[in-house]
C-alpha cells in the first residue's frame, strides 16, 4: 500500500487530477488433460501495476512492468509527457468519490495458495478416472488454479485490497461418436469432487442412444447451463453503456419490456460465493447486484462512475480501468420446473443442446445471431429423447446451426430448471449462474 | 533485463530436464490510442519483460514463466517444474539455428505519430453515410532471445502495428456493420495510408449500396443459388477456419479437444481428398511486412512455407517439435506464442488459397447466374471444422454473367468438403486480410493473415 500511496502523491504533485493506482500479483497453473492423461503444465507468476491518470479530461493509462517505486514514478512521469498529445474526452466525469463500505473480504480455501503440481495432477487424475468408469473413449480438459492479490488506491482517498483464489475444472468426454463437456468451479478445494464430476460428465454420453438426422426447420431448444451461459452473456455485454452507445440491440429500450415477464437477469459482482466476485470495481466503487432485466423489463444499463454521471444515474460497480465491464450474470425465471427431464417432457419437437460456440452476430443492432452446437445434441419428440443428432459422417460432429435473435430468444423463454449452476464455456469463459433454459420456436439449419 | 539472464535460465532448465529444454526472454513496449465517434478516449501504454522456460522433467512437459527477472526467481521457477505423473513426450531433433531476425519498420511511430495516424483514419470515416465509427490503433515492438537443447540461439526484434476499425452504415433497407483490421509487421508503412482513404471509401460506398437498396432473399431463392463467386476475403476466412485449423497437428491428435476443438482430419485419414484439383492452400510465415510474419518459430525452427492442400489433397499438417516427433518428421516451424507468459502451440501464419489464372470478369461470366460475396460479417464453424457459415456483408446477385443488384441476407452455409469440392475456377488476383487468431487455454491471440485468390464455386457440378 505504501507504493500505491506514494504513487498517488507523486502523480498529484505533477498536476494530475484523477489518479488510480493498482497492483496485482498473480500465480496461475494450467494443467492440461488430453487423450485421457495428464498432458502438461503451464505456470505463470507475475507482479505488475497499472496507473490511470487524468488532467483536464485527458486520459492516460499505462501498465507498469515492475512493482517498485522507481518503475511507478517513471510510468507517471512518462504519462505527463504523453498527456500533451491527448485530446480531451468531453463526456468524462471523474472517478468514484465518497466513503464506501465494502462487503467482507472474499473468503476462499487457503490451501489453494500452496497446492503443488502433484496436488493439481491428483485432481486431474481423479476426474479422468471418474470419467473412464463410463463408456468413454477419450477424456480431455483443464484444471486451473488461480491465486491473486489485488490492491488499489485512488486520489479520492479510496484504498482497497483483496486476495482471491479458485480452482476450475473443465472436462470433455468423447465416446459413441459424440462429445460432452462441462465445467466445475469453486473457491474451496473440498467442494470440488473431481471423481464424481468425471462420472457425471461421462454419464451424459449415455443419453446418446443411437444417432440420426433432422431437417432444417423450427424447433424448441433446451439449452443446458453451459450453452445458455454462452448465449446470455451477450445480454449483459450489450447492457454495458459502451455497447449501448455503439447502438447495440438494447439501445433505447430502457424501461421497456424486452423479455418474457417471468425473466430477470442480474449482474452480480458482490456475491462472495461466485468465483468472479470482488468487493469493489477497478475504481474502488462497491460491487452490487444490479437488475439488468427484471420481470421482462430492461431496468438498468451497466455503468462506471463517469458514465453514470453522464446519464444522471448511480454507478453500478462495473468499472474497468477504461471502459465498464460485466460481473457475474445470474438468470432467474418465475416459472421453474424441477429438473431437465421435466423440461424435456414439455417439448413436442425440439433439441437438447449441451454446448455451443462461435456465437456470432449477423447484426448487433437488432440482435440477429447464429451459434453452433459443438457437443452432444439430442432430438426430442413428444417429451422423449429420440436420438443424438449427427448430420455428417465425422467423429464427434453434430452438424446443425442455430439462427435466432437475442431479443426474440429472451421473449420466448418458456421455462427454466429449478436449480442453477456456475456455468462457462471455452469461448465465453466468464462464469454465469445459470439453469437449463427452454426456448420456443428456434430456427435450426443442418449440414 | 530479461534477455540478460537467458543463459542462466537455459542452464538451470537444462540441468533439471530430461533432454528437452529451451529458454525464451522478451522485452516489449506498446502504445495505443482510441477514438469513438470522433471523441478521443485516451492513450494507453504498456511495457515489460518476462522469461519462459520449457522443459521435460521425468517425461512430462512444463512451460514456466514469470516477469520477476532475477536469478533467484528463475531458479525457483525451474525447481517447481516437477510433480506430474510420468508421460514420455518426444521432441524432434532439429538443426541448430544461430540467427537473427531483426525487423525495423521504415516509419516506426512515436506517440505523436500514433495520434496523427488515428486522427487521419478517423477522418477518412467521417462520412454522412456512417452512423457510428470507432478506431483503435496499437503499435508494439518486442525484442527477444531464445536458446534450446539443439544448440540454437536466436535474437529477434519485431515491430507490429494494427488498426481495428469498426463502423456502421445505415440505409433505407437496414444497417451494415463492418470490422476491419489493418497493418502488419513494421511501422506506419504497414498501414498503406496512401491507399487507405480509397479503400475505406470503396467499403463505405459498397455497404451503403447494400443498406440502401439490398434485397432480402427468401429461403427458396437462397437455396436456388448454385454458383457463388467468392472474393479473397471470403477465400481467406474459409481457408483459415476449414483448412488451416483442422490441419494443426495438436488439434488432429487431440491436445485441443476441450479448448479450440478437434478436426475432421485424424491420424487415419491423412491424405484425404478435401477439394477439387483447383484447390492448393499454403501457409507461409516469411512474407515480409505481413501480419503473420516470422522467420523462426518459438521453438527455434525456421518457419518454412507449407503446402497444406495440394491439388485438393491434404498434404501437410502444421507441426511443432512434439507432433513432428510423433509423426517421425522434422517440424515445419509452426509453434507460436503470443507472449512470454504463454506456451508455444501450433498456429497458422499467412494462410491462403493459391492463385489461379482467371480474371474476376471470367469468374463472374462463368458463374452466369448466382451471387458474388465480397465481404462477410458473421461466421462460424463446428468443433470438427466440417460445417461452416459465412454471412455476406457486401454481396451482389450475378445475372447473365454480370454483377447485378445488392443482397442483404445471403449466407454461404455448407460442409467443408462440399465447399472445397465446388471450387471450379480460381482467380489470378491475390490479397491477404488481417486477423487475430485465438486458440489454447489461456486463450492466446496471434497475428495472422488469411486470403489468397477469388474463386468460383459451383455446387451442382
Amino acid at each position: 500500500m505504501d507504493i500505491i500511496r506514494d504513487s498517488i502523491k507523486y502523480a498529484k504533485s505533477l498536476g494530475f487530477e484523477d489518479v488510480i493506482v493498482s497492483i496485482e500479483q498473480s500465480s496461475v497453473h494450467y494443467l492440461k488433460i488430453a487423450n485421457s492423461e495428464v498432458n502438461s503444465m503451464v505456470e505463470d507468476r507475475d507482479a505488475s501495476g497499472q496507473v490511470y491518470l487524468t488532467h483536464d479530461k485527458r486520459i492516460v493509462a499505462s501498465d507498469v512492468p515492475k512493482v517498485d517505486m522507481q518503475s511507478m514514478r517513471t510510468a507517471i512521469r512518462n504519462a505527463k509527457t504523453t498527456l500533451k498529445l491527448v485530446k480531451p474526452k468531453d463526456d468524462y466525469n471523474g472517478i468514484a468519490a465518497g466513503k464506501f463500505k465494502y462487503g467482507k473480504a472474499p473468503e476462499y480455501d487457503k490451501r489453494l495458495e500452496s497446492l503443488e503440481n502433484s496436488d493439481i495432477a491428483d485432481v486431474a487424475s481423479a476426474a479422468i478416472n471418474g470419467a473412464l468408469t463410463g463408456k468413454v473413449e477419450n477424456v480431455s480438459g483443464m484444471v486451473i488454479v488461480e491465486n491473486m492479490r489485488f490492491s488499489m488506491g485512488t486520489s479520492n482517498g479510496i484504498m482497497g485490497h483483496y486476495d482471491s483464489a479458485n480452482i476450475r475444472l473443465s472436462l470433455r468426454v468423447d465416446g459413441k461418436g459424440f462429445s460432452y463437456q462441462d465445467v466445475a468451479a469453486s473457491k474451496y478445494l473440498s467442494k470440488l469432487n473431481p471423481g464424481k464430476f468425471g462420472r457425471e460428465t461421462s454419464a451424459m454420453l449415455d443419453r446418446a442412444s443411437g444417432f440420426g438426422k433432422i431437417k432444417s426447420g423450427t424447433y424448441d431448444v433446451l439449452y443446458s447451463p453451459s450453452p445458455a451461459s454462452n448465449l446470455m452473456q451477450n445480454i449483459t455485454d450489450m447492457a454495458l453503456i459502451s455497447s449501448v452507445e455503439t447502438g447495440g440491440f438494447l439501445s433505447g429500450k430502457l424501461g421497456k419490456e424486452v423479455g418474457g415477464n417471468g425473466l430477470s437477469i442480474y449482474d452480480d459482482g458482490a456475491n462472495d460465493a461466485y468465483i468472479g466476485s470482488s468487493p469493489f470495481d477497478d475504481e474502488g466503487y462497491p460491487t452490487q447486484k444490479t437488475p439488468v432485466i427484471e420481470n421482462g423489463v430492461l431496468k438498468n444499463y451497466l455503468h462506471n462512475w463517469s458514465t453514470a454521471k453522464k446519464y444522471g444515474v448511480k454507478s453500478t460497480g462495473n468499472a474497468g480501468l477504461i471502459d465498464p465491464r460485466t460481473n457475474t450474470l445470474v438468470l432467474d425465471y418465475k416459472s421453474k420446473v424441477r429438473d431437465e427431464d421435466s423440461l424435456i417432457r414439455e417439448i413436442k419437437r425440439g433439441i437438447l443442446v449441451t454446448g455451443t460456440w462461435y456465437t456470432r452476430f449477423d447484426n448487433e443492432e437488432n440482435g440477429d445471431f447464429s451459434t453452433v452446437p459443438r457437443n452432444l445434441a439430442i432430438y426430442i419428440e413428444n417429451g422423449e429423447p429420440k436420438f443424438a443428432i449427427k448430420q455428417l459422417d465425422v467423429r464427434s460432429i453434430v452438424g446443425i446451426r442455430i439462427h435466432d435473435n437475442m431479443l426474440r430468444m429472451i421473449r420466448n423463454i418458456e421455462a427454466v430448471s429449478s436449480s442453477s449452476k456456475q456455468a462457462s464455456s471455452w469461448d465465453a469463459p466468464d462464469y454465469s449462474i445459470m439453469p437449463d433454459v427452454l426456448v420456443k420456436g428456434v430456427k435450426v439449419t443442418t449440414a | 533485463m530479461a534477455t540478460d539472464i537467458i543463459d542462466y535460465a537455459y542452464s538451470e532448465a537444462s540441468k533439471r530436464s530430461d533432454g528437452f529444454a529451451e529458454a525464451y526472454a522478451e522485452e516489449y513496449a506498446a502504445m495505443g490510442a482510441a477514438i469513438e465517434q470522433g471523441k478521443f478516449n485516451g492513450i494507453f501504454s504498456s511495457s515489460g519483460s518476462g522469461i519462459r522456460v520449457r522443459m521435460m522433467s521425468k517425461g512430462n512437459l512444463y512451460s514456466m514463466s514469470t516477469n520477476l527477472i532475477d536469478k533467484q526467481s528463475v531458479k525457483s521457477m525451474v525447481s517447481r517444474a516437477r510433480g506430474l505423473p510420468g508421460r514420455k513426450v518426444g521432441m524432434s531433433d532439429e538443426p541448430a539455428v544461430k540467427g537473427k531476425d531483426i525487423v525495423k519498420g521504415k516509419k516506426e511511430p512515436d506517440i505523436d505519430g500514433i495520434k496523427d495516424a488515428i486522427l487521419e483514419i478517423d477522418n477518412y470515416l467521417q462520412d454522412k453515410r456512417v452512423k457510428y465509427r470507432s478506431v483503435y490503433i496499437n503499435f508494439s515492438h518486442a525484442k527477444s532471445a531464445f536458446m534450446n537443447d539443439c544448440g540454437s540461439r536466436i535474437e529477434a526484434r519485431m515491430p507490429i502495428i494494427n488498426v481495428y476499425s469498426n463502423f456502421i452504415i445505415a440505409g433505407k433497407k437496414g444497417t451494415r456493420s463492418r470490422f476491419m483490421q489493418l497493418g502488419g509487421v513494421g511501422g506506419l508503412e504497414a498501414l498503406s495510408m496512401n491507399t487507405l482513404e480509397r479503400r475505406l471509401d470503396d467499403e463505405i460506398s459498397g455497404l451503403y449500396e447494400a443498406a440502401q437498396n439490398g434485397k432480402n432473399l427468401s429461403a427458396q431463392e437462397m437455396r436456388g443459388i448454385k454458383n457463388v463467386v467468392i472474393s479473397p476475403e471470403i477465400s481467406g476466412i474459409a481457408v483459415h477456419e476449414s483448412i488451416g485449423h483442422p490441419n494443426e497437428s495438436d488439434r488432429v491428435f487431440g491436445r485441443e479437444a476441450a479448448q479450440a476443438g478437434t478436426s475432421y482430419i485424424n491420424g487415419g485419414n491423412l491424405g484425404l481428398e478435401v477439394g477439387s484439383e483447383a484447390v492448393t492452400i499454403m501457409d507461409e510465415p516469411q512474407i515480409s511486412g505481413s501480419n503473420g510474419y516470422y522467420k523462426y518459430d518459438d521453438e527455434g525452427v525456421i518457419g518454412r512455407k507449407k503446402t497444406i492442400i495440394k491439388g485438393g489433397i491434404q498434404n501437410e499438417l502444421l507441426t511443432n517439435r512434439e507432433y513432428a516427433a510423433m509423426l517421425g518428421i522434422r517440424s515445419n516451424g509452426s509453434a507460436r506464442s503470443s507472449a512470454y507468459s504463454f506456451e508455444p502451440i501450433v498456429r497458422m501464419s499467412n494462410t491462403y488459397l493459391q492463385k489461379g489464372s482467371a480474371t474476376f470478369d471470367e469468374l463472374v461470366s462463368e458463374a452466369r447466374n448466382g451471387i458474388y460475396v465480397k465481404s462477410f460479417n458473421g461466421w462460424n464453424i463446428d468443433d470438427t471444422r466440417s460445417f461452416s457459415m459465412y454471412q455476406g456483408n457486401e454481396a451482389y446477385m450475378i445475372r447473365n454473367g454480370r454483377i447485378a443488384e445488392p443482397v442483404m441476407n445471403y449466407k454461404l452455409e455448407t460442409s467443408t468438403l462440399k465447399f472445397w469440392h465446388a471450387v471450379a475456377l480460381v482467380g489470378k488476383d491475390f490479397n491477404l486480410y488481417l486477423a487475430t487468431c485465438g486458440k489454447g487455454e489461456p486463450e492466446q491471440g496471434v497475428p495472422v493473415t488469411n486470403g489468397g485468390a477469388s474463386a468460383l464455386l459451383k455446387f451442382n457440378r
